[in-house]
């Protein structure tokens, strides 16, 4: 029962992220979101909910559905997480590589002077 | 007309002085960009002549690059030429590559080709790489060049303002032929020789595994 309960608040406030996001004009992670936490939710209240959805979308047994979904979010997340990651690293490489021609630049000035 | 030679360097004592000096002495105005070099490669390129750009940390050939582009720009000259530190490129092909351009100075870009020429002794594996480079840069960007990944090339001032690069490592040489058909720059490709020593090739990319990670750093980070 406590763990039914940790995990609908979980799904809730997960229901809330995906509506924020969904705000901000993100819609692909923000419908993600919200199916991840509805799907979720009625789950955890009747796990039959799981075996429905997955004879629905052709795979045998829910707890397959449920595995074969945590690594595709997973997935999803490690690849997320590697794009902000280099992304963040362009920009420090960037940063730094700029105050390096700078440098350069005002030495050269100065030299010259 | 002015042109301003870069060689990019990382950790090349060994060849950076050579390679400089063999410039500095034909007249050419050098720019090593010393890309975080934990050796002497600063201080021999500067006691061969060249004026020496230090990134703080070893951010990738293309990363030097775009810093001798960006001195290119605030300085004003004309083109750049871009040449390795490893020995690979010869002052003879420098000058004719350079001569190249100022013989028609309406190119926005000259590439140089390995391929055009007999004398580079390409090793097997590497010739079966660059062909396989050679078709993807056909397909992904139409250029029908000999050689898509030759560090020796001329870009002109106005190549250095239109090119927009955003890859800091290999990938940049893909990045910029895909940039040259992107914004229209008019190219040529001129005869080089590639001079492969034992240590041009132990210090060069693995063949296969570089062509890799260049593929990897064009499709999943070339946003």
């Amino acid at each position: 029962m406590i763990f039914q309960i940790l995990l609908i608040t979980l799904f809730f406030l997960t229901l809330i992220a995906g509506v924020i996001v969904l705000t901000k004009k993100i819609r692909l992670a923000g419908i993600f979101l919200i199916s991840v936490s509805v799907a979720g939710g009625l789950v955890t209240l009747d796990p039959e909910y799981a075996t429905l959805f997955a004879n629905y979308l052709g795979i045998g047994r829910g707890v397959d559905l449920v595995l074969y979904l945590w690594s595709l979010t997973n997935f999803l997340f490690i690849g997320l997480l590697l794009s902000k990651t280099y992304r963040a690293e362009q920009r420090q490489v960037e940063a730094l590589r700029k105050l390096s021609v700078k440098n350069f630049l005002q030495e050269e000035i100065s030299k010259n002077e | 007309m002015k042109v301003l030679i870069a060689v990019c360097a990382f950790n090349e004592e060994e060849t950076v002085g050579k390679v400089v000096e063999s410039l500095v002495i034909r007249g050419f105005d050098v720019l090593v960009i010393n890309d975080g070099s934990h050796d002497n490669t600063r201080i021999t390129a500067m006691m061969a002549g060249a004026r020496v750009l230090t990134h703080l940390e070893n951010f990738g050939q293309g990363a030097s690059i775009k810093s001798a582009i960006d001195v290119c720009i605030a300085e004003n000259w004309d083109a750049i030429v871009t040449v390795d530190a490893d020995g690979q490129h010869d002052a003879k092909s420098v000058i004719s590559i350079t001569d190249a351009w100022l013989s028609d100075p309406t190119f926005d870009v000259v590439l140089g080709s390995r391929f055009l020429y007999t004398e580079s002794h390409v090793p097997l594996i590497r010739k079966g790489v660059l062909n396989a480079a050679i078709l993807f840069t056909r397909i992904t960007t139409g250029l029908a060049l000999t050689d898509t990944h030759n560090g020796l090339r001329v870009l002109s001032r106005k190549a250095c303002t239109k090119l927009s690069l955003r890859q800091s490592r290999m990938a940049h040489a893909s990045e910029i032929l895909k940039e040259i058909k992107s914004k229209k720059l008019t190219w040529r490709e001129y005869p080089v020789t590639i001079h492969y020593t034992s240590y041009s090739k132990a210090k060069g990319q693995r063949s296969f595994a570089g062509a890799v990670q260049i593929l990897w750093d064009l499709v999943a980070r070339g946003k």
